[in-house]
């Protein structure tokens, strides 16, 4: 009796899920991709991408191979070109140190001349430093684009949510909720 | 407008710089919107105004301010009884004071009681005026009443207004466009010009530069 039960329940929930001959949980209308949202008429184009974007955890492994991404997508050129500029100089120096000692100083490894400064010789001592702040360099700027561009981007989106929320509110316009006519009921849809 | 007049009120007073110069693109196409009610006497016209002048003011952009307050007090409504509206202008005038001619000083004192005959001449005082305070950031607002002047009025521009426009076309800088583009130009009040009347008094070279740009 139990196993019926729980049988003819989860038999009902899938009927309540089920709107297609296919089993999709999370339902999608077919006509949501070109569902066309109600704008304020000064918005421009810009304004609009910047809010629709989202910092994900894509961002942050795009961000290492491209440094300057999460900037870029904030609209913060600038500083975006600027750490392009940045990390791409900290890698050629990086390049250019590593196969210089490999030509002319010994076979150490760059972490053990790293531990062990004060035992080396001038040369040795001078490219494990530069090397050490070219991968610090490359390192920081990283976490400043990630972080800094978060910030940038959360701060343009707000200011734009700001503005045009407040400006529909002071002109005591009734923008009406894309929900509000629409009652679900077990598996019915119900519009009024 | 209203939205956008409270909305300068409430910014101005938190005096975020980042809202501000955000909201300043929104500002811009209300006020060029209101270029088309010209010679209309209106409190909320002088308001929006004022409130733009003081956020270009807020930026430290003394220039733009400037050209705010003068484009209400010139196209609009007068509102010398406005005390906040004559401080801003004198401070506007200090901040930018190395760039402007001596004779302004003069006419500032005299904007109250200037009398003009049509609208066209007030946009042309208007045009005069902010081509005197010598910066940059007025540029694209001479340009905006070139086109508003020809799109308005349907007649051809003042003598001034076309000798400025063919200097900067052919990408002559604002040196040598204050160099050869004087008051005397702006007061001529010939209609029917040429290109060579408005290249009169110019050096062979800079003309030649002139002509072959445009042609």
């Amino acid at each position: 009796m139990n196993k019926k039960m729980f049988f003819i329940g989860l038999l009902l929930f899938f009927a309540s899920e089920m709107f297609s001959q296919d089993v999709d949980f999370y339902i999608k209308n077919q006509n949501d991709n070109f569902d066309f949202q109600k704008m304020p008429k000064e918005m421009s184009f810009d304004e609009y991408n910047i809010l629709s974007q989202s910092f994900r955890m894509q961002d942050m492994m795009f961000g290492f191979f491209v440094p300057g991404y999460v900037h870029f997508k904030a609209n913060d050129k600038k500083t975006g070109y600027a750490l392009v500029t940045l990390s791409s100089l900290s890698y050629a120096t990086f390049a250019y140190q590593l196969v210089w000692s490999k030509n002319n100083l010994s076979d150490s490894s760059f972490f053990y001349n790293l531990n062990n400064l004060s035992s080396l010789s001038s040369d040795l001592k001078t490219n494990t430093l530069i090397m050490g702040g070219a991968l610090f360099t490359i390192g920081s700027s990283y976490l400043f684009d990630i972080i800094h561009g978060k910030y940038r981007l959360q701060k343009k989106q707000n200011a734009i949510r700001y503005k045009y929320s407040l400006k529909a509110s002071l002109s005591d316009a009734y923008i009406p909720n894309k929900y509000s006519n629409i009652a679900c009921f077990f598996s019915m849809k119900i519009y009024f | 407008m209203k939205p956008e007049i409270k909305y300068l009120q409430i910014i101005n007073n938190q005096n975020n710089k980042f809202i501000i110069n955000d909201n300043i693109r929104n500002a811009e196409i209300c006020a060029d919107s209101l270029f088309y009610r010209i010679d209309t006497y209106n409190n909320d016209v002088s308001s929006f105004f004022l409130l733009l002048s003081e956020s270009y003011y807020l930026l430290k952009k003394y220039d733009l301010a400037l050209f705010t307050l003068l484009q209400q007090r010139i196209l609009f409504y007068s509102d010398s009884i406005n005390i906040y509206s004559k401080k801003l202008l004198n401070q506007c005038l200090n901040k930018t004071n190395k760039k402007l001619p001596a004779s302004f000083s003069i006419l500032e004192k005299s904007l109250d009681t200037i009398l003009f005959v049509n609208s066209a001449q007030k946009v042309d005082f208007l045009f005069s005026i902010t081509f005197f305070i010598n910066s940059k950031n007025t540029k694209h607002k001479l340009l905006n009443l070139i086109t508003f002047y020809e799109k308005y009025f349907n007649q051809n521009v003042s003598f001034g207004m076309a000798k400025w426009k063919l200097l900067n076309t052919a990408g002559i800088n604002l040196k040598t466009q204050t160099k050869y583009l004087l008051i005397n130009d702006f007061n001529n009040p010939l209609s029917d010009y040429d290109n060579q009347d408005l290249l009169y008094n110019l050096p062979i070279k800079l003309k030649n530069k002139i002509l072959n740009h445009n042609t």
